[in-house]
């Protein structure tokens, strides 16, 4: 199941640095349809650097990525969503003073004779946020005005109106009452129903080995555990962070 | 519960509509002072008055709304006046001499641009010193004298002088401009991004928006609004005047900061721009009425934007302007 011919996504060989910072060293992952792929590692680790990289934010050093065994290069975050690449970011990337609709639109606004579709864009906005199962009172107030869990709807929803290939959470579960984090972890069931595939990045890791198909774990720039989730444990996975074991990792 | 709905009721109420419930208050003390206040004439002398601030305001508020400033816009648009009167003057050609002006506008916002969007200098500093730059150069192409206008043509005078039935021509531009203004920013995608970008640059950055190409568009805005309102300025003034211009920066300023005030917004609108015009000009005209001594305008503005900006600070809005 993990080891297709070609996966999704390969990313070979990445570096990545900033200065004398070595952010990434020689990292290989790889992605598959219909996977829920979570990505550990304690602070510093690298796995903001590495969906940045996946999601055409940096640039890395030395490495290259294929999509369907194609080898691409990314110009711009703009490209790496063409590809079918939707990173929801730690930050929610949200604008605080917009709407649900400005906010899940921006970017590629539907517009007609060159002016913005308001209220198409509103119905739209309220069909894929309902679609998620999520109840929201105002569609019509500043999402600096909700629930964190809110606003992470209309992000994941954001994420998912591109119809991507790959989905990346960056830290979706964070600052999350419990309800909402069940929420979060049965859309991302859905996506892999979908064929989608989903990479999540969480501290939690009871909600990792929960969702997860499989577990990547970097340390200090470099991968350091590639292991399928129903092998693993909690006690693997955390040494595998804190540095006291090296499983699975080719090269 | 009932009472902090009440209570939060009040509060929105205020944020919204409050600036303008103060500007009607300001209204009508200056309608009970004076018989000559209220009237259409002076409504309309108001509207004639305001036209030019609200033009280079609603330029203004493109870049506040990318969360930048533009410190220039005084100074360019005295640059822009000498210009325009010199070469109608040499020209005789009404339209090389419109192109000068909205050339000199553009460059202006051109070189503002390029600082601040793709070299990344800090735009308050930054557009200071161009407009310092500018305000050196005005000097230096006139001397410090007047350039009075020889013959312009009547097509001319019009522009800032003329009346349409009982409209002043000035008020009719303004019209025009804010119609384009207020479609461009709040019904187009690129006045979507510009906010985006005041709003969140990573976010917009993330969403794929060219955030250097929309702030460096920004500002050209910003100078051609500064251009188009030279031209009414030196139709309306007869001349170009080493001084034309200058008080332009702190009323623009102030009617923006008015408009973030407004409507519950926290960013400037277009509609809220030509309001807060509106208020300034308003107080001009009442305190001039009043025989306010005209140094006293200036510190009832200033005065004024103050108690608009502490207002919305404390009903817990994030006034979002980065003056650094």
């Amino acid at each position: 199941m993990t080891e297709q011919a070609t996966p999704l996504i390969h990313m070979e060989r990445i570096t990545k640095h900033f200065g004398g910072i070595q952010a990434l060293s020689e990292v290989d992952f790889h992605l598959n349809a219909s996977e829920i792929v979570g990505l550990v590692g304690d602070n510093g680790a690298g796995k903001s650097t590495l969906i940045k990289v996946l999601s055409g934010v940096y640039s890395p050093n030395e490495g290259s990525i294929y999509i369907n065994g194609k080898k691409v290069r990314f110009e711009g975050p703009r490209h790496a969503k063409e590809l079918g690449i939707e990173t929801v970011h730690q930050d929610r990337g949200l604008v605080p003073g917009f709407q649900v609709a400005a906010n899940l639109f921006l970017g590629r606004e539907k517009t007609r004779f060159g002016l913005l579709r308001l209220r198409y864009m509103d119905q739209l906005a309220r069909e894929s946020v309902e679609s998620l199962g999520i109840e929201m009172q105002s569609f019509r107030a500043p999402v600096m005005n909700m629930s964190g869990g809110q606003q992470q709807t209309v992000a994941v929803a954001r994420a998912l109106s591109a119809n991507p290939k790959v989905v990346i959470l960056d830290e979706p579960t964070a600052a999350l009452a419990i309800k909402e984090v069940g929420k979060v972890l049965d859309v991302m069931r859905r996506l892999r129903e979908h064929g989608v595939a989903v990479v999540f990045i969480s501290h939690v890791l009871p909600e990792i080995l929960l969702v997860t198909d499989r577990i990547v774990v970097l340390r200090r720039g470099q991968k350091v555990g590639d292991l399928m989730t129903r092998d693993s444990d909690q006690d693997l996975v955390v040494k595998l962070m804190i540095g006291t074991e090296v499983v699975g990792c080719a090269g | 519960m009932a009472i902090s709905t009440t209570t939060n009721r009040i509060k929105r109420f205020i944020r919204h509509y409050g600036t303008v419930v103060g500007a009607v208050l300001i209204f009508a003390v200056f309608a009970l002072s004076s018989p000559y206040f209220f009237t259409i004439e002076n409504f309309l002398l108001i509207l004639k008055q305001m036209s030019m601030l609200a033009i280079v305001s609603l330029g203004f508020s493109f870049v506040m709304a990318a969360g930048g400033f533009d410190m220039s816009i005084g100074y360019a648009m005295g640059l822009a006046n000498v210009i325009l009167a010199s070469t109608l003057n040499t020209t005789s050609n009404l339209i090389v001499a419109i192109g000068a002006a909205l050339g000199v506008g553009l460059g202006v916002g051109f070189i503002n641009g390029l600082l601040v969007a793709y070299l990344h200098l800090p735009d308050f500093i930054a557009t200071f010193a161009v407009g310092s730059i500018t305000f050196g150069a005005k000097m230096l192409y006139s001397g410090g004298h007047p350039i009075f206008l020889h013959n312009p043509s009547s097509i001319f005078l019009a522009m800032g002088q003329g009346y349409a039935g009982p409209i002043p021509m000035p008020a009719i531009i303004m019209l025009v401009i804010l119609v384009i203004a207020v479609l461009v920013l709040h019904r187009t995608k690129f006045g979507r991004h510009i906010y985006a970008i005041g709003g969140n640059p990573m976010a917009a950055l993330y969403a794929g928006i060219n955030v250097r190409r929309n702030r460096f568009y920004t500002f050209l805005i910003s100078g051609l609004s500064v251009g188009v309102t030279s031209i009414v300025l030196t139709s309306r003034l007869g001349s170009g005047q080493p001084q034309a211009g200058e008080n332009f920066l702190l009323d623009a300023i102030s009617a923006c900061f008015l408009s973030t005030t407004m409507f519950g917004e926290g960013e400037p609108t277009g509609s809220g721009v030509f309001v807060g015009a509106f208020i300034i000009t308003m107080l001009n005209n009442g305190l001039t009425m009043l025989n306010v001594p005209y140094q006293m305008q200036f510190i009832t503005k200033g005065v004024v934007v103050i108690l608009a900006v502490l207002l919305s600070v404390l009903l817990g809005r994030r006034i979002q302007i980065r003056l650094l």
